[in-house]
């Protein structure tokens, strides 16, 4: 099992003849992800591989039903697609970056008026290991297991995933839910679904300095879930007021910071590494039968 | 992007909302000129006659910090010229504006902002305004009264005037007030702000509405439907920051000894904690992002090259859509005509890691794979001075 995606998810690429989106629609196909078609307005009717090119989402669903979309299109139009997405009842991976906070707020709300899931923006995706990938993380570095994760930060869980598969840890889903000001799943949701799924046997949390996203998250562990937590936060050092890269890692004042967010985590019950290369031994340590 | 104060008020206007009559000056005799074109001799009209001058700069805190002051226009060369080119946590003050002062009947604090665990905005009342407002919010939450909104639903005109009335406002207030709330919504959502603030909000005993201040932030990256404001994203960023920007590299300034280059905010961080924690202090780091070429590794080296008396240069790179092939062509390309007389510490895994391996060792430059062992040997750093 996993949890949001398997191996029967369909998925449609929007910004497929773009350079990334083609990239990357080959990367998951290659790695069996289920791409039923791919959107880009004015290249109707085109190829990509074996996977037909339609005007709009609407078209393309007349063509073939689909579960999720990928959505690549640049920023300034990113909006727009991600909407017709939702119309259409698709939940959605946004991977684009720099997409304005007035634009993810609308395309949130009209994910919760239709009970749509929505990762990121400025994400790498979504990955059941051996299964399905929704994203453009390296494939090699997951490989089918019973660890959760859940992250604010693309490469630091490649590190993370990486660490655990030379440990013989694999993952059951791997989530990066994105370093913008705002996104749409967040941390307490993942959880929610890991607690339900009966193959995840422990979750491993990737969180930065910025927001209180992690301290919200503490609170839902201590009172809703039961599995072991270990979490990861990037951004001990850092110093008030710098956006440390991602537009969401920025300590304003007391809030945000690297203390407030461990101490809450450490206080609901979860595991903290100090370091990346840590958590592999923390979580054998936990379960020493984990695999 | 932070606005200046009188950028706010120049949106406030824009928008309808009444602001204390003002001018800007950058010099004493241009202040003196502009302040009695505009007031007078006899000074602001009604009340005290005195005039508020308050620097303009990007943080807040300004009254506490005493950039803020009060003179009579018979006094205000002096006050200008004492307020002129003082420091505020760095920023030197370039620009004052002189404003009428208003009287006070009441103050309020009104401010719409993003809250970020709902993900919609959030409008934020108090019939405690001024400088203080947070820490008396904090301390006692019932004074604080907020409603979350929809951004694309209608504006809850009901809800909010109760919401007013419930917190100290009279019924006309009220009503005045949520005419005020409508305008800064319509300034939130038209300007792609993450922040409009008014702080304090004054009701003067004429029964008028003011916002006395303004504290205003642009989401930077909404900028491509504001062109008028695109001058000013580069405002108070170093000329390295901009530089940085324009290769779309993420360039931050800090004060130790160590340069770092990594791939991905959560990596670098966590590359900055891990250096710390063998005793040493980041002196800038530069996140080349995802999918960064051979030439963006040049430009990024050539950034943290910049800073003087590093004692070592840590790069942390785990390829996904990077290659580490064309990291590798960077820093061997940029080593072959750069001199380093500090150690450098390469780490590299992930996509094409095997090639970027082989080309950085037919240039003599060590690699490690693992961060854990490159960070291990971060003790070479302390050779150097």
């Amino acid at each position: 099992m996993s949890i949001l995606i398997d191996n029967k998810t369909r998925v449609i690429v929007q910004g497929i003849t773009g350079e990334q989106g083609r990239f990357h629609t080959g990367l998951m196909l290659e790695y069996g992800t289920k791409i039923v078609a791919g959107v880009t307005p004015g290249r109707g009717g085109q190829m990509i591989g074996r996977v037909p090119v339609f005007d709009t989402v609407n078209e393309a669903m007349k063509f073939c039903q689909a579960d999720y979309s990928i959505i690549f299109v640049p920023a300034k139009n990113a909006m727009a697609a991600a909407l017709e997405a939702l119309e259409s009842g698709l939940n959605i991976v946004i991977i684009t970056e720099h997409l304005p906070i007035h634009d993810a707020m609308m395309i949130l709300e009209e994910a919760r008026k239709r009970k749509l899931t929505v990762i990121g923006p400025n994400c790498p995706g979504i990955i059941t290991p051996g299964q399905c990938k929704i994203g453009i993380m390296p494939s090699d570095v997951f490989v089918e297991g019973s660890v959760g994760i859940i992250s604010r930060s693309g490469t630091l869980t490649y590190e993370i995933a990486d660490n655990l598969r030379r440990n013989g840890i694999g993952q059951s889903t791997v989530i990066g839910i994105g370093g913008d000001f705002i996104n749409g799943l967040n941390f307490e949701e993942a959880l929610s679904s890991f607690e339900k799924d009966k193959k995840t046997k422990a979750v491993v949390m990737i969180g930065e300095i910025g927001g209180d996203a992690e301290e919200r998250a503490a609170n839902f562990i201590k009172k809703k879930f039961s599995k072991p937590v270990i979490a990861y936060i990037a951004g001990k050092t850092a110093p008030e007021g710098k956006t440390m890269g991602h537009a969401g890692a920025i300590i304003s004042g007391n809030t945000g910071t690297y203390l407030s967010k461990i101490t809450a985590l450490k206080k609901a019950g979860a595991t903290i590494a100090d370091t990346p290369w840590h958590v592999p031994d923390l979580l054998k340590k936990i379960n020493p039968g984990i695999k | 992007m932070n606005l200046k104060e009188f950028e706010g008020k120049e949106l406030f206007e824009k928008y309808g909302i009444s602001v204390p009559r003002a001018v800007i000056a950058g010099e004493p005799g241009e202040a003196y000129k502009k302040a009695l074109l505009l007031f007078g001799k006899a000074g602001t009209g009604p009340g005290s006659g005195k005039l508020f001058l308050k620097a303009q700069l990007k943080s807040g805190k300004r009254g506490k910090s005493g950039a803020i002051l009060e003179c009579k226009l018979s006094e205000l060369k002096k006050t200008f010229s004492s307020l002129l080119g003082k420091n505020f946590g760095g920023e030197k003050v370039r620009q004052i504006m002189i404003a009428e002062k208003i009287e006070i009947k009441k103050e309020f604090y009104l401010s719409i902002s993003v809250d970020r665990y709902r993900r919609c905005p959030v409008l934020l009342f108090s019939d405690a305004g001024g400088e203080n407002v947070e820490e008396q919010i904090k301390a006692n939450p019932q004074k604080g009264h907020k409603l979350y909104l929809s951004i694309n639903g209608a504006f809850p005109e009901e809800r909010l005037q109760k919401l007013f009335n419930s917190a100290g406002c009279n019924q006309r207030e009220a009503k005045e007030t949520l005419k005020i709330a409508n305008k800064l919504f319509l300034l939130f959502k038209n300007e792609d702000a993450s922040l409009a603030e008014i702080n304090p909000l004054i009701l003067n005993p004429e029964g008028k509405f003011y916002a006395v201040d303004a504290k205003v932030v642009i989401d930077q990256e909404a900028i491509f439907r504001h062109p008028e404001l695109e001058k000013r994203v580069t405002d108070g960023m170093s000329v390295l920051e901009k530089r940085a920007g324009k290769f779309g590299l993420a360039y931050v300034e800090l004060d130790g000894d160590v340069g770092i280059i990594g791939n991905g905010a959560g990596l670098v961080m966590s590359s900055l904690d891990m250096i710390e924690v063998k005793g040493f202090r980041p002196a800038n780091f530069c996140d080349v992002g995802g999918g960064a070429s051979a030439l963006m590794m040049e430009e990024a080296l050539q950034l943290i090259r910049t800073r003087k008396k590093l004692r070592g240069l840590f790069i942390n790179i785990f390829g996904g859509i990077t290659r580490c092939d064309e990291i590798a062509e960077g820093l061997v390309s940029y080593v072959k005509k750069n001199k380093f007389n500090y150690p450098l510490l390469v780490r590299l895994t992930g996509t094409n890691a095997k090639q970027a391996l082989k080309i950085l060792k037919s240039a003599g430059i060590k690699a490690h794979e693992s961060f854990n062992e490159a960070i291990r040997h971060s003790s070479n750093f302390k050779n150097e001075t």
